[in-house]
């Protein structure tokens, strides 16, 4: 190209080196997740230094025993239950946040404070409050009639609602700050007008307010649903995946493979497959929400 | 609508505001109080049914866990009880700051050349950087227990930091990356005209024309890193590990000392709460300005 | 104070063609208007003369030096932005003084010179008394004065001047027109200004080069651009009210100009026929300047084109008003405040056919220029 000297095309390319680093450490992720696709084909294990080629015995077993399955029951039970929380539970709060009340400014300050909180930490400091013998829950929860010992994550009908609760508490903020975020930025007059058009206030919210929130909805649907399915601070800190295997979603079902029943070849094959089955869903999220994005222009 | 329906609207919007900020905030906010208490309690008041809400406050709790208290063995020999809360503190201060140093002297460069270069295959390789945010963590764990233990990594701070960057370096990548596409570029063509260098212009004009998004996505990767369990729990042993992972310490299968865990609970999340009250703007900025600027 | 010369540019944004194919001479100190719609090129100009973008074919040369591969801050060039782009972080002041402290200057000030010479500047552009604010405190028109002084003070060879006072009120902007002129007399570089204003390029430059869609229009002194625009798009962008153009035929027998649109003929004779009769073709586009539209309340021999009046309106000392000859809209612009036209009344119109301008039908080209 006329114009461009060695100078200059250094220049031009300096920049890659810029860039190199980040790559670089990056490659950090690259060199394990290629050892775990090894390992994935190997029964690998902890207490054993023969490592064989064992083919797709590992998926095979994954799937044909109804592990498989079972992990997919509880990780997407639990999603699907801490989506809708969540997004309710955080939906409301950002709108009444907006309202701007006295109130509403003084508590804000506050709200981000489970968020702040590490998930194990968060986590203890709940089980610690779902004691069945000193349960200040139970006691505040009486009247509504919860039993005087009520198991929580004991039992394995509740243990699946503790942990959602567990986790509803502790990142509803994350969607009402972004939801809020997302109000304020819808510019008042566009409202003014709807209700000088004579739009009821819900018609409104349906065709003005919820699409102009479609991009902040995605964002957190995508970061949570990431999350959610991936939850593993807070299911084992609470019950390390029981009772039984209860709360054995993808993540602590591998951990419990690999690292108490030492199968290393084999947690790695199941982290695989929940691998691909993330990276599907977020990349068509993602498509959707560009395309969501350009619509709005 | 009438002036007595708009009154009444008024106050019945005001009402259910208030009622749904009262109740959604003594929901998010009662455990940290109630924690808080335990750790001030004696035992006779944690350990009883109806819970106390009014009590004697005792410092026992907290100076067990900062190791000033002495226990009393079986033979009634008094021994001083190590802290592990104040060697997870040391050690997360030491991982996590760190870390979030590295990821800004390798991320600040590698954003600014996301921002401003055309490259082919740029979306690409911001998505790929990205991307790495939603692999989960044990694909990655379980490879690099192995690798680490091998070649001697198990159990060191290089080894948590160089894994800590995985989280925070996209988050730091992605943020401020979206800031620094907002400053036009006839900022840094004035800057050339006037005769400086790119580095000139990067330091002096770029970064802190930047500064709001660097810090917000500073307080991010501080925030997340510093939150991090399972990292700290595979990959290292007692005097490596973060002060989430030495909070775990407490739980035994046998007595539940309420109060001492209530207490290291409280100090663990301690820093990071008074943090977030007084650097809410550029959380609240950091983390609307990561979900909307993609 | 270099002549600037460029050969055969060509730039290209993605597909976009931005400069297509320009060669061009600037003087050694002149003050050289590019005029042009939005769009046109002129900032990319700016910026491929600066160094700023690359181009992707041609060169150009200062003083006969090829600087294609010479990095911007080695050209010696300073370039005011059309918004400014002033450091926001940076006081008045250091803005000011950036140029003399950057690694291609450096060590050639110290810190008292610096001073005054930031001192020198800014009391002549009138800004000494803001040295210490910061950019978002100032108006545009003190802005534009900072953006002045820090391409000045380096005193360099070639200044570039993009649309200064396209963001400055109305009142500053007459005011800061005079000081260019003063500018221009006192600091002899070789300065490019760009425009979409032809008033300013008319009242400015020593020549004007008009630019539309990446491609050279035309080149000339003021009053060349002004009274023989080399084509229709010259001539709709320069002159105010916009000049009419409509399509006519020419009738050699009886010397009649016929125009279909208003369905109406007048007479041509003496110079204008002459050269009609040499290009020899009979279908064109002829431009009349709303000054050289006369109009009457009652018809005469003179006055005979009837029309309709449409909306008028009075700027200063002048008039404007509509027209319309069947459907044929016309603007005529009157050096009267007093008019008391009705609408919808009837007025005689003539022209004044020596000072029409004819364009080739095929090429838009005046056919003036075509010697």
């Amino acid at each position: 190209m006329n114009g461009v000297n060695l100078k200059s095309r250094l220049a031009e390319k300096g920049p890659i080196f810029a860039l190199l680093p980040a790559l670089f450490v990056l490659i950090l992720i690259l060199v394990p997740f290629g050892y775990s696709i090894y390992y994935s084909f190997t029964d690998a294990s902890l207490i054993s230094r023969n490592v064989n080629f064992v083919g797709f015995n590992n998926y095979l077993q994954y799937f044909g025993s109804g592990l498989f399955w079972h992990n997919a029951k509880v990780t997407f039970s639990y999603c699907f239950l801490v989506l809708f929380f969540e997004f309710a539970l955080g939906f409301i709060i950002a709108f009444a946040l907006n309202q701007d009340t006295w109130l509403g400014k003084a508590l804000r300050p506050f709200l981000l404070f489970p968020l702040m909180i590490s998930p194990i930490i968060g986590t203890i400091m709940w089980k610690l409050m779902m004691n069945p013998e000193y349960s200040v829950l139970n006691y505040i929860l009486s009247p509504f009639g919860i039993p005087r010992k009520f198991v929580w994550a004991g039992s394995s009908s509740y243990a699946l609602f503790s942990a959602v609760l567990i986790d509803v508490w502790m990142f509803t903020p994350f969607i009402a700050i972004i939801m809020l975020a997302g109000l304020k930025g819808i510019p008042p007059r566009i409202l003014e007008a709807a209700s000088v058009d004579g739009l009821s206030k819900w018609t409104s919210f349906r065709k003005i307010t919820l699409p102009l929130l479609m991009p902040y909805i995605i964002i957190c649907l995508v970061f949570r649903f990431i999350d959610s399915i991936a939850q593993f601070d807070i299911i084992f800190g609470l019950t390390r995946g029981g009772p039984g295997s209860t709360l054995m979603n993808f993540q602590v079902e591998a951990y419990t493979q690999a690292f108490s029943y030492y199968k290393i070849g084999y947690g790695s094959s199941i982290m695989l497959v929940m691998w691909l089955i993330v990276y599907i869903v977020c990349f068509w999220l993602i498509k959707y929400w560009r395309v969501l994005r350009e619509n709005l222009r | 609508m009438n002036k007595r329906k708009k009154i009444g609207k008024n106050i019945f919007v005001n009402l259910s505001t208030s009622i749904v900020l009262i109740l959604s905030f003594s929901f998010l906010l009662f455990p940290v109080y109630w924690i808080l208490t335990m750790a001030l309690k004696t035992n006779p008041d944690i350990l009883t049914y109806p819970p106390k809400f009014f009590f004697q406050p005792t410092i026992k709790g907290f100076q067990y866990i900062l190791g000033l208290a002495k226990i009393v063995g079986a033979t009634g020999v008094s021994a001083g009880v190590e802290s592990w809360f104040l060697v997870g503190i040391k050690n997360s201060i030491i991982v996590v700051v760190s870390t979030v140093l590295i990821s800004l002297a390798v991320g600040l460069p590698a954003a600014y050349v996301l921002a401003r270069y055309k490259l082919k295959g740029k979306e690409d390789i911001a998505f790929t950087i990205l991307s790495f945010r939603f692999a989960p963590p044990l694909l990655v764990i379980i490879p690099l227990y192995l690798l680490f233990s091998k070649i001697g990594l198990y159990n060191t701070y290089i080894s948590l930091i160089w894994v800590y960057q995985l989280i925070s370096l996209p988050m730091i990548v992605w943020i401020v990356r979206g800031y620094m596409e907002e400053i036009p570029i006839e900022i840094e063509q004035a800057g050339m005209v006037d005769g400086y260098s790119r580095t000139w212009i990067f330091f002096r004009l770029v970064l802190p024309l930047a500064k709001s998004g660097i810090a917000a996505a500073t307080l991010l990767a501080f925030i997340y890193c510093w939150n991090n369990f399972i990292f700290g729990m595979i990959l290292a042993a007692v005097y490596v590990q973060p002060v989430t992972v030495q909070a775990t310490r407490y739980l035994t299968p046998d007595a539940i000392m309420f109060r001492e865990i209530a207490a290291i609970c409280i100090g663990a999340a301690l820093p990071l709460l008074i943090l977030s009250i007084f650097l809410q703007r550029y959380l609240i900025s950091g983390l609307s300005m990561g979900a909307i600027k993609r | 104070m270099p002549k600037i010369s460029l050969k055969n540019v060509t730039k290209k944004f993605e597909k976009v063609v931005a400069l297509n194919n320009l060669s061009v001479e600037i003087n050694d100190r002149e003050f050289f208007i590019i005029l042009g719609p939005s769009g046109a090129g002129k900032t990319t100009f700016l910026k491929v003369i600066a160094g700023l973008e690359n181009i992707e074919n041609g060169e150009i040369y200062f003083d006969g030096d090829l600087i294609n591969n010479i990095a911007t801050a080695k050209r010696d060039v300073a370039l005011t932005f059309e918004d400014y782009s002033l450091y926001p972080h940076f006081t008045v002041f250091n803005n000011i003084a950036a140029p003399l402290k950057s690694s291609a200057n450096k060590n050639k000030y110290n810190r008292e010179q610096i001073r005054e010479k930031v001192d020198k500047f800014a009391k002549m552009l009138n800004i000494n008394h803001l040295l210490d604010r910061l950019p978002s405190e100032l108006s545009g028109g003190q802005k534009q004065r900072v953006a002045l002084g820090r391409a000045l003070i380096k005193e360099p060879k070639v200044l570039l001047l993009d649309e200064p006072l396209a963001h400055v009120d109305a009142k500053i902007r007459n005011q800061l027109r005079t000081e260019f002129h003063f500018l221009r007399e006192k600091f002899q570089t070789t300065t490019i200004y760009t425009s979409h204003d032809y008033k300013e390029a008319i009242s400015l430059g020593d020549r004007i080069m008009f630019l539309n869609k990446g491609e050279i229009q035309q080149i000339g002194i003021p009053e060349i651009i002004y009274n023989f625009p080399k084509n229709t798009i010259v001539a709709l962008n320069v002159g105010w009210p916009e000049i009419n153009l409509f399509d006519c035929s020419v009738n050699f027998e009886n010397s009649q100009l016929f125009c279909p649109k208003g369905d109406f003929v007048f007479n041509i004779s003496g110079n204008i026929l002459k050269l009609l009769k040499i290009y020899g073709k009979s279908e064109y586009i002829v431009g009349a300047r709303p000054h050289h539209i006369s109009f009457s309340v009652k018809p005469s021999d003179v006055y005979n084109l009837k029309a309709i009046c449409g909306t008028s309106e009075v700027l200063d000392n002048q008039s404007v008003f509509y027209a319309k000859i069947k459907n044929l809209d016309l603007t005529i612009l009157v050096n009267d405040p007093d008019l008391s036209l009705i609408y919808k009344q009837e007025l005689w119109l003539s022209f004044d056919d020596q000072s029409l301008i004819f364009f080739d039908k095929e090429t838009n080209e005046n056919i003036k220029l075509k010697e």
